[in-house]
């Protein structure tokens, strides 16, 4: 029998009331569903973006002229702890989980997550770590130590004050310490689902070999988040037993290390940046074949360097560590693999290089994203490269040089290389276009934006100027550059308005995108836009690794001419 | 053209599988499940000799081009080795609907997420809030074996 809710129109034999779970908000509450999951991630991930953004804009404000007043120097703290901490853990994080969440399943050939219920349950955590983050706001209370929260300068309690300890006495770094601890599992959670989607329910015939870039890449970062994060969790745990216990895992003077919290920390935090630029990484890689229309210059490369990057990321994390008097044995170790990791990257360059190389190329707004990407995380690289150099290092160490290097990376890489996968996906989540005119308005915005924003750090950073101070005397030679990189980042805070705008817009009026808008390659081109709740009616096989351009050229497949 | 490569018997068996186009599969089942509401869709198949309903659905037609073209000579000539346990595997292709293949929709993520918050933050606010977090975390955790999948 035919059982309907009173909301169906049709003839009905037996009549129910709707469950809460039927309803909108219930539905969104209660999915297990990794496309709508997926979703949720992208959309909150923007909402912290808007956040980390006004502190951004906030930051700069105050340094835009010198003995600037715009926040007191508490705020100040505040303001740029809660900055790097909520664009790093809540905004590029969740936003290319986003995208592994809605992508994966569909670009593998698989209905869903493996373990659909714990991808759920790891939004709602990263969304009340993250509200918890934020509220320490309401509560007068944020974190203040930096994004990276030096104990025993986070400690507090016994110990205080002693041999020049100094503490921080509020709930500040208890706030960070726990909303690091909730992120965390739900980035463990999700990188373990990850590798048992990816692992297990590829489409008949999709090999290793064979499987998306994009894919291999969350793979990678996958075993990194549940390899990496665990120290940082740790890290955590131990603070706070710290501050409430009365432990002394960090403080000198009662037998602990206080070097502890910066290896406990930055072996976390150096895998942490390749968490946050190896999805980026994949998110490039599926976006340049297509608009070159050719397929991707030396894939087996691509995807092992993304393996020996992750590999690397582990053996580098002291070079964040030099200046704090390493053995040169260890500076000599960890300079060279520190310097090591640029080949793979090198080679990843390359072979992008080697893509365009020739191709019939189209500048649509994933692929001058895809492009910016490239050069702007070429200097970013570049400038890592530098910092790797330990005498180098010694000179710009805690300087705004390495404030540049750090945005070069993760904005000109990481945010770039989001935008190329938001432009380039959006028709398949929603089944329109972005205006594409806006979306070359906002790209030149935020590429001359970037650069006039974190290109004159470099000099300041050289003229000494050190990072995190709250302000600076009229008589250092800083003044215009500091004013040029507030420009840049009022230029950057109009792009991501005219992105906002374009979103909007599209979403109300925007051109219909059909499945396959722009003649894609892989399988998740092969579903409606947006996709049914089941993806795939019948699981797709797979013989190659272009198994669309198979099906649309089957005069021309892949398979025919190639043997992987 | 270049002529296509001799694939070896196993990696045949892929390529004799010609891959569905999703529009049509869905068209096909469209028309097949008209009395039902749902359209019906094959359980997942885990390799590539297990290929589902899409080989039953396509081969002969891709089979019939492949071998009118005659760009693909080997396929034909390779016999396709029988599966093992044919019957089994025969049952795995009945169809199934929608809300038994589709995970269910569950409240318990959230509840667990929610019960998570309330007990670290009682770690640094009141024992109490960390004990009311842990009974809840507690019951979440069984709340969410127990349901019904």
């Amino acid at each position: 029998m035919a059982i309907r809710t009173i909301g169906d129109s049709a003839t009905t034999t037996m009549v129910r009331r709707r469950t809460l779970s039927e309803t909108y908000l219930g539905q969104w509450l209660t999915t297990t569903d990794h496309k709508q999951i997926g979703i949720m991630y992208i959309v909150t991930a923007f909402f912290f973006f808007m956040v980390g953004g006004m502190e951004a804009l906030l930051i700069r404000a105050q340094l835009a002229r010198p003995d600037g007043h715009v926040l007191d120097p508490q705020a100040y703290n505040e303001i740029f702890t809660m900055h790097g901490t909520t664009m790093i853990f809540l905004f590029v994080m969740p936003v290319l989980v986003g995208f592994g969440n809605y992508i994966v399943p569909l670009m593998i050939g698989a209905r869903d997550m493996a373990f659909p219920r714990l991808n759920a349950f790891g939004y709602w955590v990263l969304l009340f770590g993250g509200i918890f983050l934020q509220a320490s706001f309401i509560v007068g209370q944020p974190p203040d130590g930096g994004w990276f929260q030096y104990a025993p300068l986070s400690e507090t309690g016994v110990g205080c004050g002693l041999h020049a300890v100094q503490c921080t006495t509020g709930l500040n770094a208890d706030f960070w310490a726990l909303g690091t601890l909730m992120l965390g599992v739900s980035s463990i959670g999700g990188g373990l689902n990850f590798i048992v989607t990816i692992l297990k329910l590829r489409a008949p015939g999709m090999s290793i070999n064979r499987m998306p870039l994009f894919s291999w890449m969350t793979l990678v970062t996958s075993f990194l988040l549940i390899f990496a994060l665990p120290s940082l969790t740790a890290a955590s745990v131990l603070l706070i037993l710290d501050r409430h216990v009365g432990t002394h895992f960090y403080q000198y003077s009662f037998g602990g290390d206080p070097l502890l919290w910066q290896h406990l920390f930055w072996s976390f935090g150096h895998p942490e940046v390749y968490i946050l630029i190896l999805p980026a990484f994949g998110i490039i890689s599926e976006v340049l074949p297509v608009f070159a229309r050719k397929p991707i210059f030396g894939y087996t490369f691509i995807a092992w360097s993304g393996v020996a990057i992750g590999f690397l990321s582990f053996t580098v994390w002291a070079h964040h560590m030099f200046a704090v008097g390493l053995p040169p044995i260890a500076q000599a170790f960890f300079a060279t693999s520190t310097t090591l990791i640029a080949i793979p990257t090198a080679v990843k360059i390359f072979n992008w290089l080697a893509t365009i190389f020739l191709g019939k190329i189209s500048l649509k707004a994933p692929m001058i994203f895809a492009l910016g990407f490239i050069g702007m995380f070429l200097i970013g690289g570049l400038n890592g490269a530098a910092l790797a150099v330990v005498p180098f290092d010694y000179q710009v160490t805690d300087s705004y040089f390495v404030v540049s290097h750090i945005h070069y990376v993760l904005f000109g890489g990481s945010v770039f290389g989001i935008f190329a996968g938001i432009f380039y996906w959006f028709p398949k989540m929603t089944g329109k276009f972005l205006n594409e005119r806006w979306a070359q308005v906002q790209f030149w915005l935020m590429l001359i934006g970037m650069n006039l924003a974190f290109f004159p750090m470099h000099l300041l950073g050289l003229l000494g100027m050190p990072r995190r101070i709250y302000t600076f005397p009229d008589n250092m030679g800083w003044n215009e550059m500091n004013l040029l990189s507030t420009i840049g980042a009022f230029m950057i805070g109009l792009a991501v308005m005219v992105f906002l705008f374009n979103v909007i817009a599209s979403l109300k009026n925007g051109q219909l995108a059909g499945s396959d808008p722009w003649d894609a390659f892989t399988l998740e081109w092969d579903t409606p836009s947006p996709p049914k709740k089941y993806n795939f009616l019948t699981l797709p096989i797979v013989r190659s690794r272009r198994p669309l351009y198979d099906k649309k050229y089957p005069e021309i497949a892949d398979w025919k001419t190639v043997t992987h | 053209m270049k002529k296509p490569v001799q694939l070896d018997a196993k990696r045949e068996i892929v390529s004799q599988e010609q891959y569905e186009p999703q529009d049509q599969v869905e068209q096909q089942a469209s028309q097949a499940s008209e009395q039902s509401e749902m359209p019906e869709m094959s359980r997942s198949s885990q390799g590539p000799d297990a290929s589902g309903t899409s080989q039953d659905v396509q081969g002969t037609e891709a089979s019939k081009e492949e071998s009118s073209s005659g760009e693909v000579e080997s396929s034909q000539d390779i016999p396709a080795p029988q599966p093992p346990r044919a019957k089994k595997r025969k049952r795995k292709q009945e169809p199934v609907s929608e809300e038994e293949i589709m995970p269910r929709p569950s409240y318990w993520p959230l509840a667990l997420a929610i019960a998570l918050v309330i007990m670290l933050f009682g770690t640094i606010a009141q024992p109490i809030v960390m004990v009311v977090g842990a009974i809840l975390v507690i019951g979440s955790i069984i709340g969410w074996s127990l349901e019904r999948r």
